[in-house]
């Protein structure tokens, strides 16, 4: 339970120095920062339910994603200076350096097997994402074209 | 005529100021080319024809009168991220394609457009790096599993990272040589530091200080690209993230190979 405090806290603090980093305006410090906590919070709700990563991490990004896209076009800003601090938490850190670490101590399944399981992970979060985006992009059109109509 | 030719001129010269700040701040190629042809249109061109690749935009327009401009912008290297730049210029278009303001003879909408982009053409703020990049650093080698002394040393290597990047990489042919030298001299130096003192462990503070390294943003705006349609682009960031993620990994793994 602490671990996953901690991780949580970190799921904050991390996208909120991505925010910093980034130059991203002190009002949208904090939208970015509860987007990370978010999808950790999702990841690892769904993680516990079905066990395995791969889906969990699919459904936090999708998550993750429809928070951005909502809340830029509440706040009228571009749906990515919200979603890449948010996503970060995604990121297959910890998989890519234990595949370059198999790698460097001669592990060739170790490096497989983490090298496989961080492509998936990246794979997922850029199916994940581009679902959201996909749908946002059709449904952006589909109501222009309606409003053109209209008009 | 001529003036009114030189007003064209001056206008698509600011025009694509605007396109290579928004390209350099983190916008995808489809939100670069979408806000260009409505300022274009906006501007009262009669047909507004924009190419953006992540390297180079060309733009063409035609305005009452036959007159036709077209020019050629290639874009840095380098970009500099800054969402905060991103979000006013977005904020910019909107305002000015709302006004529907024309090309004048003398040329006076155009100067106004270059005084709005002026203000945005500042140096990168360093404080906000730094503090961002220590944030960035030490949360996320936490968050992978390292304890509190572990996010320290993370956030003490990430101003030496961030002072390398301003200072060196200008040097650099190009950012895989950086991201190559850069991996490695840190990572040579987190692992050597990690094994005299045993402080902290050089796993963790990698995957900390690796976060400020890898290009996120490339990576995601190259898939939005591809989504778009902007096939073409898409596949030119992506590839080029991947090779700047297999520089990043080599010199890890030199350095750990080296010194751990």
């Amino acid at each position: 339970m602490e671990r996953e405090l901690i991780e949580l806290a970190s799921a904050f603090f991390g996208p909120l120095g991505l925010g910093i980093l980034f130059h991203l305006r002190g009002g949208l410090l904090l939208p970015a920062a509860l987007g990370g906590l978010l999808n950790r919070i999702v990841f690892l709700a769904v993680s516990e339910t079905v066990g395995e990563k791969i889906l969990p991490c699919l459904l936090c990004s999708m998550v993750t994603a429809v928070y951005a896209e909502c809340l830029a076009r509440i706040l009228k800003v571009p749906a990515t200076i919200l979603l890449l601090p948010a996503i970060a938490t995604s990121a297959p850190g910890r998989m890519l350096f234990f595949t370059m670490s198999s790698l460097v101590w001669g592990d060739g399944n170790g490096a497989w097997k983490y090298g496989t399981l961080t492509a998936e992970y990246a794979l997922a979060v850029a199916i994940g994402i581009s679902l959201v985006w996909a749908f946002f992009m059709i449904a952006g059109k589909m109501r222009e074209e309606l409003w053109l109509k209209k008009r | 005529m001529k003036a009114r030719r030189e007003a064209a001129e001056h206008f698509l010269k600011n025009i694509l100021d605007m396109g290579e700040m928004l390209l350099s701040s983190g916008a995808e190629v489809k939100r670069v080319e979408d806000t260009l042809t409505r300022m274009g249109m906006a501007s009262g061109a009669q047909s507004v024809h924009i190419f953006v690749i992540i390297s180079s935009i060309m733009a063409t327009m035609e305005f009452p009168g036959r007159i036709r401009v077209t020019q050629i912008r290639r874009i840095p290297r380098s970009p500099r991220y800054d969402f905060r730049k991103l979000e006013a210029l977005n904020r910019l278009s909107r305002e000015y394609c709302a006004g529907r303001q024309c090309v004048r003879e003398d040329g006076r909408i155009g100067e106004t457009l270059g005084e709005a982009l002026q203000e945005w053409k500042r140096a990168e703020n360093m404080r906000e790096r730094y503090l961002g990049s220590i944030l960035v650093t030490g949360s996320f080698a936490v968050f992978f599993g390292g304890s509190l002394v572990d996010g320290l040393a993370a956030a003490a290597f990430a101003p030496l990272i961030c002072l390398f990047q301003s200072r060196f990489e200008k040097f650099c042919p190009n950012k895989v040589t950086f991201y190559s030298i850069c991996s490695f001299l840190f990572g040579l130096l987190i692992c050597l530091l990690s094994r005299q003192t045993g402080w902290f462990q050089y796993d963790r503070v990698i995957m900390g200080d690796m976060m400020l390294l890898l290009p996120g943003l490339s990576l995601m705006n190259s898939v939005r690209d591809v989504l778009a349609g902007n096939t073409i682009s898409g596949i030119m960031r992506l590839t080029e993230s991947l090779i700047w993620t297999g520089a990043l990994v080599i010199g890890f793994m030199g350095a750990i190979w080296l010194a751990a």
